[in-house]
């Protein structure tokens, strides 16, 4: 057996015994210290740990048994192993010790043999005594711990001294403790994350505001920023710069690396000659006020032009590193710019519906000579307004006088100034100056969406797509203190009419031969039949309405092709742009159109099934080496309309019901939801009618419900649902409605949309509402926010109706306030 | 005869018992030979006062103590001395006690002579 050495009371009067015994227990490893009565012991049993007590029992003061009965009676001591010392002679009070508690006896004479062999037998049990009170208490630790672990107030040091346990205790206090550090570890993960969310989510906010800021002239930005606005007349100088070479390029490039890839390079090209020229603008304290093909029209407010001719020269300087561009496969091509710089006084408007997109004007007397300046200006120069030139005297140095005999005018070909003309840079903003909701309105819907998404930047995409040029005189912006309102209306105009089509507004420029805009058909948003669209739009721009009655001399170009859809300009300021050959022919076809619509070959071939063209002899166009075929719309030729009224009542309502369905629909849904019964068994011939007519054809595959049809093309369907009065579309959108609940029955759920869409169309509010809680709820569950944004969001605007109309709404499905109501009663 | 006074192999137990320290033990024998004349005192000072209880106490150390020492007979002397005190009756005390007296002067010879023989 192991030894255990221990701290021993030897409790004896006898002074040999004490020595004796002091001694044999040193021998035996053991510490020792004495007393020489019970009164003693007890004393220093109080003050000291001892392992065991050799008691002797016929003591003065307090003898053995007295002691030994109070060593038991007291919990702080009665674990003490004790060990009474007698002589042989002795044994029946040894026997009333041990009933009293005494652990084991030691006969005098001592032997040391047997003096080990008691006391290792007293310390062990005492070791195992000491064992199972430390057990129990860690026992309690753990306990303890398991509490606190509920209500997260666990701290895994607290359980260190049992987990250095070997044993099973040992064991779950570690578990306890590998617990508490992951979950803690876990929360602290969590939080970071959390924090980082929210940091990422701000930073994200920031970066949108400022991504969308830049489609803001810099001017705009800071009045937005300081919450003013800019005064529609002010005075300053304008600058206008056209950079060359491009055409060359996109040919090359295209060449090169294939349409693709070559209008990607092409934008990235373009995007740094335009953040040089920009960040010139912007250092010399202009705005770039807008993009017109690979032009931009700049405005340095205050300035008499001094700092604008500044900034020119810098511009020309920065065109130097462009001076030679090597493409990929080594073709080398020059990209150069000419400058215009006017002064004077102009007008600054915000035109255009802000749900669409705001329109940056800037207008007047001063920007028509920017024009005459500019047309004066060759490759490589700056030119400037003989009015700067004499105000800064010999400030300006000028290499050659350019005159327009027609006019008379002069204008001046600077190569530099005599002393450096100060910059004035924008100060910063900071970045949360300008909110994404403040910016929006000056990027289209759907190129805000891009734009948010980070998808837009230097994105660049090849597509086709119709340009369509309108040029416009009436509005005199100088004279005219309306002319801000007029160009408003206008504008906004036009802009609901390309909605129409889903055509957008993307330029506005004012010109000396008169103010024209650039819209586009298939970008940002596409359609197969975005030609006809551009068409049938311009037939609808020919002639504005009566309250625009001031608005003259409308004559549109219209072409398609491909283009080059992106964000154009640099970081620090950017517009959307459709841009292409194409571009150029439609702007071309505008001003020869002389009062009416000219459209290129790619238009008549795209549009000549809906649209009757006239052929018009060729003619030939700036640019142009050969004489280009034109061709002007004179009408729809299968308006959608036109041919429903040639319809029998039957036949057209056939189609009626149909474009209820959707574009696509199943035979047996319309004949189910057909409203006259007796019509019902010639359904077949009418829908053979409609397909002779090319209305609509049969859509393969067949869906679940057998037999189905699609309209031809969306602008039929949308005729026919036009034609009808809202009354019976409610009432088909009911019977459709009620069809697919009837139909779908056991599982609503995969048509909670188009539910929700059929009940709003009926006009039943709640059932709407239902629907699209449903399909908001479902979107939201499988991820897609977006959509279930949408849903909810239709079902809160109906719910707001709803409100007018409560009563009708909660009793129309039986609703908790009904029932509510019916037991409070 | 020091042989039939001193139990030898009682005194090589209290030896070994000590580690065999012979020096420990002439310690134990000196604190012995200041005790035991004392012990001897207060027996017989309590038999002549009639205390029988510190008669016991002192007549069960002496008992102890020459035990341990090997001294048999004078033991079983003190044990009837105490035997007498523990039974409260000292008749008979004052003759057993000239005997353990005479018995502690034979012990404490025998013990010297051993000693001196370096045991």
């Amino acid at each position: 057996m192991a030894t255990d050495h221990g701290h021993i009371l030897v409790v004896d009067d006898n002074k040999i015994n004490r020595m004796l015994l002091t001694r044999a227990l040193a021998e035996q490893g053991h510490t020792t210290a004495t007393a020489e009565n019970g009164q003693q012991a007890l004393a220093m049993l109080h003050e000291a740990s001892f392992d065991v007590v050799l008691l002797d029992i016929l003591m003065p003061e307090l003898d053995g048994y007295e002691t030994l009965a109070q060593i038991k009676r007291d919990s702080a001591l009665r674990h003490i192993p004790v060990i009474m010392i007698s002589a042989v002679d002795e044994m029946d009070s040894v026997i009333r010790c041990i009933d009293m508690g005494a652990t084991d006896y030691l006969p005098k004479p001592f032997n040391a043999a047997l003096l080990q062999a008691r006391l290792n037998a007293s310390l062990a049990s005492k070791r195992l005594r000491d064992l199972e009170l430390e057990y129990l208490e860690q026992v309690g630790y753990v306990a303890e711990a398991a509490a606190a672990v509920e209500t997260s107030a666990f701290k895994a040091e607290s359980l260190d001294k049992v987990a250095a346990r070997a044993d099973a205790l040992g064991r779950l206090a570690r578990v306890f403790q590998r617990m508490a550090r992951e979950v803690h570890a876990r929360e602290q993960r969590l939080k970071q994350q959390l924090q980082q969310l929210r940091l990422d989510v701000e930073e994200r906010q920031k970066a949108a505001a400022e991504t969308v800021a830049v489609y803001l002239p810099m001017d705009r930005r800071h009045a937005l920023a300081e919450g003013g606005t800019l005064p529609e007349r002010t005075r300053g100088a304008a600058l206008f710069a056209d950079i060359f070479g491009s055409t060359s390029l996109t040919e090359a490039l295209a060449r090169e690396l294939g349409f693709q890839r070559g209008a990607e390079e092409l934008t990235r090209q373009l995007n740094r000659i335009y953040g040089a020229l920009i960040d010139e603008v912007h250092h010399y304290g202009g705005s770039v006020i807008n993009f017109s093909g690979d032009s931009i029209t700049c405005w340095f407010n205050s300035d008499n032009g001094l700092r604008t001719t500044a900034c020119a020269l810098a511009m020309q300087a920065a065109m130097q590193q462009f001076a030679i561009i090597t493409t990929p496969a080594g073709t080398t091509i020059s990209l150069v710019i000419k400058v215009a710089v006017v002064a004077g006084p102009a007008r600054r408007f915000l035109v255009g519906d802000p749900q669409i997109q705001n329109i940056e004007v800037l207008a007047g007397r001063t920007l028509d000579e920017l024009a005459l300046v500019e047309h004066q200006a060759r490759r490589g120069e700056v030119v400037v307004q003989a009015a700067i030139v004499a105000e800064a005297g010999e400030r300006i140095i000028v290499a050659d006088w350019r005159t327009d005999e027609a006019l008379g005018q002069r204008f001046a070909v600077v190569t530099g100034l005599t002393d450096a003309a100060a910059a004035s840079p924008w100060p910063d903003l900071a970045p949360d100056s300008l909110t994404v909701t403040q910016a929006r309105p000056w990027l289209l819907p759907l190129v805000y969406e891009k734009v948010r998404g980070g998808k837009s930047e230097y994105l660049s995409e090849l597509r086709p797509a119709a340009a369509l040029f309108l040029k416009f005189h009436g509005i005199d912006y100088d004279g005219d203190d309306n002319a801000g309102a007029r160009l408003d209306a206008f504008v906004r105009w036009v802009q609901t009419v390309l909605a129409r089509y889903d055509g957008s507004l993307l330029q506005l420029t004012m010109g000396d031969k008169g103010s024209y805009l650039y819209a586009a058909f298939g970008a940002p948003v596409s359609h197969d039949d975005d030609g006809a669209r551009a068409v049938s739009a311009a037939l609808d721009l020919q002639s504005a309405p009566a309250e625009l009655r001031f608005i003259t001399n409308i004559q549109i170009g219209v072409a398609y092709g491909q283009m080059r859809a992106g964000a154009y300009g640099s970081s620090a300021h950017r517009t959307y742009g459709v841009l292409g050959d194409k571009t150029n022919l439609a702007a071309r076809l505008m001003q020869a159109a002389s009062g009416g619509i000219l459209c290129d070959e790619a238009i008549y071939q795209a549009a000549n099934t809906h649209l009757n063209f006239d052929s018009l002899p060729p003619i030939l166009v700036k640019g142009k080496a050969n004489p280009v075929a034109v061709y002007r719309p004179t009408g729809e030729k299968k308006r959608a309309g036109r041919v429903i009224d040639e319809l029998s009542p039957a036949q057209q309502l056939t189609l009626k019901v149909a474009s209820v369905i959707g574009r696509i629909f199943s035979f047996s849904l319309l004949r189910d939801v057909y409203p006259i019964e007796a019509d019902k068994t010639q359904l077949s011939e009418h829908l053979q009618t409609l397909e002779q007519l090319g209305l609509t054809t049969r859509h393969s595959p067949e869906s679940e419900s057998g037999l189905s049809y699609i309209f031809k093309d969306t602008i039929t369907q949308e005729a026919a649902y036009n034609l009808m009065l809202f009354a019976q579309r409610r009432q088909l959108h009911r019977a459709v409605a009620e069809w697919h609940e009837r139909a779908y029955a056991a599982d609503l759920s995969a048509h909670y949309p188009l539910l929700a869409y059929h009940w709003s169309k009926a006009e039943d509010v709640a059932k709407a509402i239902h629907y699209f809680e449903k399909a908001g709820e479902q979107a939201r569950d499988s991820g897609a926010y977006q959509e279930a944004q949408r849903y909810f969001n239709e079902s809160l605007a109906l719910d707001a109706r709803a409100s007018v109309l409560s009563s009708e709404y909660y009793t129309a499905d039986g609703s908790a306030v009904d029932r509510l109501a019916k037991n409070e009663g | 005869m020091p042989d039939e006074i001193i139990d030898r192999a009682t005194l090589s137990n209290l030896l070994a018992t000590i580690g065999d320290d012979v020096s420990f033990l002439g310690d134990l024998m000196d604190t012995f030979f200041d005790d035991a004349p004392q012990l001897l005192a207060t027996i017989r000072r309590s038999a002549e006062a009639g205390q029988a209880e510190e008669l016991r106490r002192a007549a069960h150390s002496l008992k102890s103590n020459s035990a341990n020492f090997g001294a048999m007979t004078l033991s079983r002397m003190c044990r009837e001395l105490e035997e007498l005190g523990k039974n409260g009756t000292l008749a008979g005390a004052g003759e057993r006690l000239a005997q353990a007296e005479a018995e502690y002067a034979r012990v404490r010879s025998a013990l010297q002579a051993i000693r001196a023989a370096g045991l």
